[in-house]
């Protein structure tokens, strides 16, 4: 069918802008990044170990931010309340669920934080050469707490594997839920799949581990500080797997829709060779997911020097980093253009200095490095304090033994007497 | 341990908080009716009225009123390119002037909704690309919509003017005979 440009009066332009474009996003990043923590502190994958703290934060980070671009489009940031008092459970309160979701990660984000730092935390507040600001942040983040004993370390390490295994499903959740929120929207054909949470979750996924890898080696090469390859390498092999997934399912959703050929197909049809050609086949797909689809691949697959990893993994992850955000506006903007009429598509050109322009993008995604940054200087990013780990759990290993001594010897002298 | 019950006692007091928030930060009305503020009714009730519609100019305006009902833009309301009634009347007395659009304000007054690449517009809508308009008319950059389109009545020059040269055609023609 003939594509007519025929729009309705009242539909002329997408209201959701470049603010939602960037909202899944930076959950996105926030999910990716608490996958690699996560993987390390749950799964006890030990090459994942360098960047375990550093992605946590990361995810902090990040995660101060994902409603940053949902409030500056509101305008009223206050009312965001409104819908969190007074959510509409029989009707469509999708962002009051993402509201509750986002405070309860929150909070076990927070938490997961102070509890791998506290024995480190301790440790800086009773260094003299600490400044005084940062005693007096320590002093509230240990809740008051001086106790390092090994017991207490191992009761801290528990908890942070608890929440660490509690925040795999609520970080799945928190992006499958912004993937739903999509997914849930009828009146648009693009968007109207189940497998919109998924396909989210794993773009998240990819753009967090892209994420943790770039800046991970960037901070590294910019200190001049150890840079583990094999951290490296495990990154870019769970890149690469979430990649695949997450490749397979994109094309798989498109497969769907043409194979179902409703009587959508040809407005999504139209959609993707006329207004998203670019974005979408040559951008997405063919440059920022086919690349660096072959490029992990080969290294995972097959073995290269530790400078080939580097070099070709830190292009492959920028390029993922990209082709997440382009897959958020193939998604938002795309689903938007849209005409309700199906018979054209409306127009949407960012502007550089309006309201929820470009610039206003850059400087929300830049927020979260200058916070990750500020952050850094109070929670040391990387395992610096390793050398505490280890005699804490010598120390813990000498008293087990030491106990056992004790029994053996209680025993002894029982039976003696 | 103790560090462990205060992080539970300052999640238990972050989760009163949000429902001590939530009992004292929703408005009393809520839920009388359904899912929304009952004193919302009233308050949009009683607010005050700003636009008047085109009977109110037309008790002080009747020429210009008159005129407008003659011409294309009879369906408009006069308030779309003044101001509201409010700021110009209050209780039967003026208190203060109408905005009247002048110079370059008129073209842009017109373009509102005349502008070409303003989307979803009727078939028969005539939309206006002011370069193409003026370039095709040969007519200078500078002047403005209103020198040849009188707003209250956008076709009555340009109507006066082609039968004015239809009948100076037919003058000439009858004159050649």
């Amino acid at each position: 069918m003939d594509i007519a440009e025929f729009l309705f009066p009242n539909d002329t332009h997408p209201h959701w802008t470049l603010m939602i474009v960037i909202y899944p996003y930076i959950t996105g990043l926030v999910a990716g990044a608490f996958i690699v923590s996560s993987t390390y502190h749950v799964f006890k994958v030990e090459a994942l170990k360098p960047v375990a703290r550093f992605s946590l934060i990361f995810a902090f980070a990040f995660f101060a931010f994902a409603t940053a671009p949902l409030l500056t489009h509101l305008g009223h940031p206050e009312r965001a309340l409104n819908m969190l008092f007074t959510p509409n459970f029989s009707g469509p309160s999708m962002m009051a669920g993402f509201g509750y979701i986002y405070l309860t990660y929150g909070l076990l984000l927070i938490f997961e934080i102070l509890f791998v730092y506290r024995i480190p935390m301790i440790e800086m507040l009773e260094n003299k050469n600490t400044p005084k600001w940062r005693v007096l942040i320590y002093k509230i983040l240990t809740l008051g707490s001086r106790d390092k004993s090994p017991d207490s370390y191992h009761m801290d390490h528990k908890v942070a594997v608890f929440l660490g295994g509690l925040g795999i499903p609520l970080a799945s959740m928190l992006h499958g839920y912004v993937g739903f929120i999509f997914g849930g929207v009828k009146a648009v054909s693009w968007w109207f799949t189940p497998l919109m949470p998924v396909i989210f979750l794993l773009s998240a996924s990819v753009s967090g581990i892209a994420g943790i890898i770039l800046l991970y080696v960037l901070i590294k090469k910019w200190t001049k500080t150890h840079l583990d390859m094999m951290t490296v390498r495990a990154l870019v092999k769970l890149l690469w797997t979430f990649l695949i997934f997450d490749f397979v399912l994109e094309m798989l959703e498109i497969g769907v829709h043409a194979y179902g050929g409703t009587e959508h197909w040809h407005h999504i049809h139209e959609l993707l060779s006329g207004p998203l050609f670019y974005t979408f086949w040559i951008g997405q797909v063919l440059i920022l997911t086919a690349i660096p689809f072959v490029v992990l691949g080969f290294l995972t697959l097959l073995k290269f020097s530790d400078r080939v990893v580097l070099t070709l993994g830190m292009i492959s992850s920028l390029m993922l980093v990209f082709q997440v955000l382009f897959m958020r506006w193939n998604v938002v903007v795309g689903g938007q253009i849209l005409a309700k009429s199906e018979r054209g598509f409306l127009e949407y050109h960012p502007l550089w200095f309006e309201k929820e322009g470009i610039l206003t993008t850059i400087i929300i995604l830049s927020a979260p490095f200058i916070f990750l940054w500020i952050l850094g200087k109070i929670f040391p990013l990387w395992n610096d304090d390793d050398n505490y780990e280890i005699k804490h759990q010598n120390d813990h290993f000498d008293n087990k033994i030491h106990i056992k001594h004790e029994k053996n010897d209680l025993i002894d002298t029982k039976s003696i007497n | 341990m103790r560090h462990i019950v205060k992080s539970l006692l300052i999640v238990l007091g972050i989760v009163a908080t949000i429902f001590l928030g939530r009992h004292f930060l929703t408005p009393d009305s809520w839920g009388k009716y359904g899912h929304y503020r009952a004193d919302y009714i009233d308050e949009e009730a009683n607010r005050s009225i700003n636009y008047g519609e085109n009977d109110s100019c037309l008790k002080c305006h009747s020429e210009v009123v008159d005129m407008l009902k003659h011409g294309e833009h009879k369906t408009l309301s006069c308030e779309v390119c003044h101001s509201p009634l409010s700021e110009h009347i209050a209780d039967g007395k003026k208190i203060g002037s109408m905005k009247v659009p002048t110079g370059n304000e008129i073209d842009k007054t017109c373009l509102n909704c005349h502008q070409k690449n303003v989307a979803g517009r009727p078939h028969k809508f005539p939309m206006i690309d002011k370069n193409e308009h003026y370039k095709m008319l040969e007519i200078r950059a500078d002047h403005n919509c209103n020198q040849c389109h009188t707003v209250h009545y956008p076709k009555e020059n340009i109507n006066k003017a082609k039968s004015l040269s239809r009948n100076l055609r037919e003058a000439v023609d009858n004159e050649a005979k």
